[in-house]
């Protein structure tokens, strides 16, 4: 084991959130990380992020190369481009669903990929005969436009589940970045392999994405029982800290001005085992002591938490001009014997990681893109690995029939958000969608917690899942309407003014006219006057 | 190409099912019964076996009348709950057709009429107390003495308390009744005591939430210790007040009904609290001897209102103003 190292990350921050529950772990055993061997064909989603899907800037029979943009973030449209994870030959364009929430349809680019690329990839190659890198920057000297730029370009977003694209969110400045390492689900562990293997990126990329919103704190935060990833993550930690303590670099005057905006040490912050500690909400909670408004985002108190896999990613993508192309994913569920994380090239089939590990169970029934918990439930196991693919899990069927809510209260207990779910679910079943929404229902963060401890197994989350909707929609209709009701009222004053405006420019010509009209005829008169005798 | 399924729900549960839940009550009863059945004899079992036979059979007519599948509801233990607690509640003597008709109270009017299991505002076992008291309040009040299991039947130390003192005997007077034990009435001090036991069982086992209990037993206390501090020889003392009658039981195993009571933490606080001060005021100023089946009652037509009111802010909701006051 890694001795301590004195003086650094010495102040471990113990926070704590409301509600949650203690699940099993059922994580793999810590084990290096293997690459999973690259199938013949690679399936690449164009849409593998929060936004639109990207555009594809390839043509079926071109040749791609490693790093290759494939797809392109559509123009004014929240996106991220995506490239080729492997050289090899378009051989396809179609559309599928991909594993992402409401699994969406959209088009994918089949990719037969080169023998010896695959080979490259099994041997562990880090650069490639036959690819395309982005130019590397330098982390602290590059211009910030530059590396955002790169951020966009390298088609980085959210690893841990819900990939909007970074830039977007680099753009607010903020005050404090959270690192999310607490995987809270069971069985998902591909960030704390990551932590393992990675841990000076993750940090080096801390320090970017800080430097990039702002910030002046930052905090990696851990469940207590990520105890593998530990010793990595303080070696790592201690010599970020003895980086700081370096002589300062000779150009002082000139570096002072950044050097104030330099974050100290990255602090630790280890979370109680307690789903959900890896929700946004729950970190700020834990380690600020903020709750972010209700309908509020974290930009609005200041806070920026990304996930681990984000910030090893976007220093590669900055400093080894890597874009995004592959990632760490665990599988496991008790619909499998036996569970590991893999680094798996994106667009990879999900039932390549099952047969990695000998197959599905024949009796497993639910197939899921992240863990028990919040994965998005896949439709078959065609579909293809992307960029917020956590973890790929599967279960055996658990019918339990829902039956009456006995109003016990349980789900209450273990709401992170600290709402009512049984008031919730009695308005909700009393079609009084108002009454749900007065009781916090926008404060949901369809956990799942509340659904886990029903005593009664009413699908508690679905149904808020479904009424949020509604409301989002509802709220989106009233404002359609209501801008239809001022555009309706903008007009029917128009329309009044120039009528108005009209008449008095009618009524105006009338008197200018009669009043030539007057004119003329006094002028006659006068005339007449005087010709008469 | 292999297909999956869409459950709606987690594929992970941590949950205790309703049968469960219900099992736990029940075994939690057990030590209550068991000394029941030692101070006033094997009549407790009989009725306890007559409700719980009742209930079923009136829980299955019920649903094949609404229409309903018998699974899982008759499977639930719901119903042979809401029985055993009211048989519980019955004087050991009390012949069968008073059993039948607080059973039929319980479970097809305050139950089923309301839309069965979870639907119903008032807590089934409750009702039927309150129907047999009020329908046949002669044959409710006659309890045999503890330990005389065949000879006369008697009324309850409570019963005795209230009488007594409304005719200007002192508390130590009364006392001396054979009816009076040690600390409250005689046996029931014991049954109390058994009670007590199941609920920390249930506390321990999380069945139960502790504010209810604690509310209950809490304001009983500090309510009854200053008026019998004041004058002891009017007012019982908190042991009497707990030791006697279904306070006890009610606190563990009644007011924790989650259906008809409140289901918010500060709202089961409030709820305990309202069922103690109820019952201590029918205790001392009621037409009945032992309010507790009143007290709940009235409880539960104010659980929704209480819930409303005691709701936690939750988490990123501005700070509310009230501006109700």
């Amino acid at each position: 084991m890694a001795p301590p190292s004195p003086g650094a990350n010495a102040a471990v921050i113990v926070g704590s959130f409301s509600g949650g529950l203690r699940l099993p772990a059922l994580k793999p055993a810590p084990a290096p990380v293997r690459r999973l061997p690259i199938p013949p064909l690679l399936r690449v989603p164009l849409l593998q992020h929060a936004g639109a899907a990207c555009l594809p800037c390839v043509a079926i029979g071109d040749r791609v190369r490693r790093f290759q943009p494939i797809g392109r973030r559509a123009e004014d449209a929240l996106g991220a481009n995506v490239h080729a994870p492997a050289s090899g030959v378009v051989v396809g364009l179609e559309s599928g669903p991909v594993a992402l929430p409401g699994i969406p349809e959209a088009l994918h680019v089949v990719i037969e990929v080169d023998p010896s690329a695959a080979e490259a990839w099994r041997r562990g190659d880090e650069a490639m005969a036959d690819e395309q890198r982005l130019p590397p920057l330098d982390a602290a000297d590059a211009p910030i436009d530059a590396l955002l730029a790169r951020m966009a370009d390298a088609g980085v977003v959210g690893l841990g589940g819900a990939g909007f694209p970074t830039v977007e969110k680099l753009v607010v400045p903020r005050r404090l970045l959270i690192l999310n390492g607490a995987e809270c689900e069971p069985v998902v562990a591909s960030d704390e392999a990551l932590l393992r293997e990675r841990a000076a990126e993750v940090l080096a990329g801390g320090r970017l994405l800080a430097h990039l919103c702002g910030a002046t704190r930052i905090v990696i935060a851990l469940e207590q029982r990520t105890d593998s990833a530990l010793p990595a993550l303080r070696a790592a930690l201690a010599a970020d800290a003895a980086s700081l303590e370096a002589p300062a670099p000779p150009a002082e005057a000139a570096a002072s001005a950044t050097a104030a905006r330099q974050p100290a040490a990255i602090e630790l912050a280890i979370l109680p085992d307690r789903y959900p500690a890896g929700g946004e909400r729950q970190l700020i909670e834990a380690i600020a002591g903020i709750e972010v408004p209700d309908r509020g985002l974290p930009r609005d108190v200041g806070v920026l938490v990304h996930n681990v896999a984000t910030a090893a990613a976007a220093w590669r993508a900055a400093v080894r001009g890597e874009p995004l192309v592959s990632r760490f994913v665990t599988v496991g569920g008790d619909g499998l014997d036996g569970s590991a994380t893999f680094e798996v090239a994106l667009g990879t089939p999900a039932v390549a990681l099952g047969d990695a590990l000998g197959g599905w169970r024949a009796d497993a029934a639910v197939l899921r893109a992240g863990g028990p918990m919040m994965g998005v439930a896949l439709p078959h196991d065609e579909i293809a690995v992307g960029k917020t693919t956590i973890a790929l899990t599967a279960w055996l069927a658990a019918d339990t029939a829902a039956l009456p809510c006995i109003r016990c209260g349980d789900c209450a207990g273990v709401c992170p958000s600290r709402l009512q779910p049984q008031l919730i679910h009695a308005r909700l079943a009393a079609g009084d969608a108002a009454g749900a929404d007065a009781l916090g229902l926008s404060a949901c963060i369809e956990c799942g917690a509340c659904d886990a401890v029903c005593p009664s197994a009413i699908p508690l989350t679905a149904g808020f899942q479904t009424a949020r909707a509604a409301s989002r929609r509802f709220a989106h209709q009233r404002r359609q309407a209501e801008a239809a009701m001022r555009r309706f009222e903008a007009r029917v004053e128009r329309l009044r003014r120039e009528a108005d405006e009209a008449a008095a420019a009618q009524a105006q010509r009338i008197r200018r006219l009669s009043g030539a009209a007057a004119a003329a005829l006094a002028k006659a008169r006068a005339k007449r006057d005087a010709e008469s005798p | 190409m292999r297909r999956f399924r869409d459950p709606g729900t987690p594929s992970m549960r941590a949950a205790r099912s309703v049968p469960e839940t219900m099992g736990l009550v029940l075994l939690a009863l057990l030590p209550g019964v068991a000394a029941m059945t030692l101070f006033f004899g094997p009549g407790v079992l009989r009725q306890i076996a007559l409700a719980v036979g009742f209930a079923l059979a009136l829980e299955a007519m019920m649903l094949r009348l609404r229409g309903a599948p018998l699974r899982p509801a008759l499977g639930d233990l719901s119903a042979p709950l809401a029985a055993m607690l009211f048989a519980l509640a019955l004087p050991p003597t009390a012949p069968w057709w008073m059993n039948l008709v607080g059973v039929a109270a319980a479970i097809v009017v305050a139950k089923h009429l309301f839309g069965g299991l979870g639907h119903n505002p008032f807590n089934p076992a409750m009702v039927g107390v309150a129907v047999v008291v009020v329908a046949f309040p002669y044959e409710y009040t006659r309890w045999i003495a503890p330990g005389q299991w065949d000879t006369l039947a008697q009324a309850t130390p409570l019963d005795l308390v209230r009488q007594q003192v409304r005719q200007g005997f002192t508390l130590a007077e009364i006392r001396t009744d054979p009816a009076f034990g040690a600390f409250g009435g005689r046996g029931w001090a014991w049954v109390a005591g058994a009670y007590a036991l199941g609920g920390a069982f249930l506390l321990w086992k999380r069945v139960i939430p502790w504010q209810t209990p604690a509310a209950v037993l809490g304001t009983t206390v500090l309510l009854s210790l200053p008026l019998w501090l004041y004058d002891p020889g009017l007012h019982p003392s908190p042991v009497a007040h707990l030791l006697s009658g279904a306070l006890v039981m009610a606190a563990f195993f009644i007011a924790t009904d989650p259906v008809s009571g409140c289901t918010t933490p500060r709202g089961r606080l409030a709820f305990g609290a309202g069922v103690a001060v109820l019952t201590l005021a029918i205790r001392r100023w009621g037409g009945y001897p032992d309010g507790v089946a009143f007290a709940v009652l009235l409880m539960n037509s104010a659980a929704p209102l209480i819930d409303r009111l005691a709701r936690p802010r939750w988490h990123g909701e501005a700070k509310r103003e009230r501006s109700d006051g």
